[in-house]
């Protein structure tokens, strides 16, 4: 007897979407699995916000398809949106309203009694839900948004750059409900161009140029596939690493090296045994220098 | 869609109650002018010989009597101000949510397109249902404190010709609405279209245009004129409103359905 497969909650096939003859994202084929935070990193225009649009149904996409929860996201976005809670980039809500206005409408649209997140979200962002919008600060208002998004605690989270305006302490606080989020089994998709949140609470990440899907995989393992920086501290006549490939010196000045090497560090290693070595780090990089890899074109 | 309705008429209430507000002054000044009028016979007569354009427009009534005059200083022009109310209101609860992106909080809850739209236009025909039945309802209580009697029938056809009107017409601005994301650009253009339909329609009572042109003209269809006169309303124009509305209602769903937002 077979068992059925569940699909992944978010996944991406072939979706393409064009603004005339401008291509806006091609061919994105993504999955995102349950209890899984994904990074959506690009810079601004490389189609990041295109294709969150897409996965609301409010852009229609010109081919492929994507799906929520296994749901057409364009033909049944309806109940693709009762799912999810999504984040536009940019946020714009009615001035005239609170949030705590807000959030009764969303409820009753969502035909629920109460929030169940609400209060805590609230809390733990500083949002402040009890003032007209209209009064509040950009950052104040993303916080507000956060809550309205959050507060029904849904299965699917579709955040566009959901860190943007606040400040840091509400950055760290978001982060660690997006990370607890993942661990109660949410899916969580999220496009950021700052890097160093992605690496704090992505399991995966996804890298987009130029509205083309360049990378996706587990961070670790992009950082693994990528260079290693080696800082080397010497005595006597330097190490000879011409022999050896995927060398790439960044600095040399008196019994000091610092270089970039891909690939097997053991060959390194073995190559370095007849020096005398008086220090040497081997760091890995960040996921910035991943990421500026791709967009320089460089990546292996 | 309920919560959206809510939503909506809350926070058009304001606005609304100005727009009423200034329509009432009107109404009183109407109404209480009307014993103030030294020789309301010369008037009259004054009228008489205004062009038969300019009386058409105003309708072809008695202006010395309370209801021929509430009909020329009022209820003639009343859907035209109702059709002003109508294009700023589908620009602002339709393109200004475009525009500003406020649609993306909205559409991010669990609505459909068509009931975003549905919501729009039931809050829209519900104000003008409003403004309509005040405008009726203090006609017939400020006739009868000034000691005459109100044609009650009269104001009711008439003023239902003016809602099924100005509906049309606020249901056809916010079909354009939902393919134009600019809130000024959009009150631009229903307010010109506004008033180039009105004036067309004085221009047809003198040029020789072909009846379905003049069938075309949404103020032809106002017979208020008729109805102030007791001769009640002709049936045709009114089912020919409701089918403009119905068509324009399809139409506003069906592009915004298809659109990229």
């Amino acid at each position: 007897m077979s068992i059925a497969q569940e699909p992944p909650p978010l996944e991406m096939r072939r979706l393409t979407k064009y603004y005339g003859s401008h291509v806006g994202v091609q061919e994105l084929d993504l999955a995102v699995n349950a209890g899984e935070v994904l990074g959506f990193l690009g810079p601004n225009g490389s189609g990041k916000t295109t294709t969150i649009r897409m996965l609301v149904g409010l852009l229609k996409p010109t081919s492929g398809e994507a799906r929520v929860l296994g749901r057409d996201v364009f033909l049944e976005s309806v109940s693709v949106r009762r799912r999810i809670g999504y984040l536009p980039g940019d946020v714009a809500l009615y001035g005239e309203r609170t949030g705590n206005e807000l959030l009764r409408l969303a409820l009753r649209v969502r035909r629920m009694s109460e929030a169940p997140l609400a209060a805590e979200l609230a809390d733990a962002l500083g949002a402040p839900m009890d003032r007209r919008v209209k009064k509040l600060s950009r950052g104040m208002r993303q916080k507000v948004a956060l809550v309205l998004t959050l507060a029904h605690d849904p299965d699917v989270l579709v955040l566009d750059e959901p860190t943007s305006g606040l400040d840091p302490l509400a950055q760290r606080a978001l982060l660690d409900i997006l990370d607890r989020a993942g661990q109660r089994g949410k899916t969580v998709f999220f496009s950021s161009h700052i890097l160093s949140e992605a690496e704090q609470i992505c399991d995966r990440v996804a890298i987009l140029r130029e509205g083309r899907l360049i990378v996706q995989d587990k961070v670790e393992r992009l950082r693994e596939q990528k260079y290693k920086e080696v800082m080397l501290a010497y005595s006597g006549p330097p190490p000879d690493l011409e022999g050896l490939d995927g060398i790439q010196m960044v600095w040399k000045h008196e019994g000091r090296l610092t270089f970039r090497v891909r690939g097997d560090i053991g060959r390194l290693m073995a190559l370095l045994q007849g020096c005398a070595i008086e220090d040497l780090t081997i760091s890995e990089p960040s996921l910035e220098e991943v990421f500026l890899d791709y967009y320089r074109g460089d990546a292996t | 869609m309920t919560p959206l309705v809510l939503d909506l008429a809350a926070r058009t209430r304001a606005a609304l109650g100005w727009w009423m507000l200034g329509i009432l002054a009107m109404a009183t000044y109407v109404v209480v002018a009307y014993d103030t009028m030294v020789d309301l016979d010369a008037l009259s007569e004054l009228y008489e010989s205004y062009p038969p354009a300019l009386r058409q427009l105003f309708g072809e009534v008695d202006l010395s009597t309370m209801d021929g005059w509430i009909q020329v200083e009022l209820v003639s022009y009343l859907p035209l101000l109702l059709a002003i109310y109508g294009g700023i209101y589908a620009a602002g609860a339709v393109s200004r949510e475009t525009e500003q992106r406020t649609i993306d909080f909205i559409l991010g809850l669990p609505v459909s397109r068509t009931d975003f739209i549905a919501s729009r236009i039931i809050v829209g025909l519900l104000n003008l249902f409003s403004i309509c039945l005040a405008v009726f309802l203090f006609l017939v209580i400020g006739v009868a404190l000034v000691g005459r009697t109100p044609s009650a029938g009269n104001y009711a056809l008439a003023l239902l010709n003016a809602f099924l009107l100005s509906g049309a017409l606020l249901m056809a601005y916010v079909a354009i609405a939902t393919v134009v994301d600019e809130q000024s650009r959009l009150t631009g253009i229903t307010l010109g279209l506004t008033f180039v339909l009105y004036i067309l329609t004085a221009a047809f009572q003198v040029a020789d245009v072909p009846d379905v042109v003049r069938w075309l003209t949404p103020f032809e269809h106002y017979h208020s004129a008729q109805a102030m006169t007791g001769e009640g309303l002709p049936a045709l124009p009114m089912v020919a409103l409701a089918a403009a509305m119905t068509l324009a209602a399809a139409a506003s769903v069906y592009w915004y359905n298809r659109r990229d937002l």
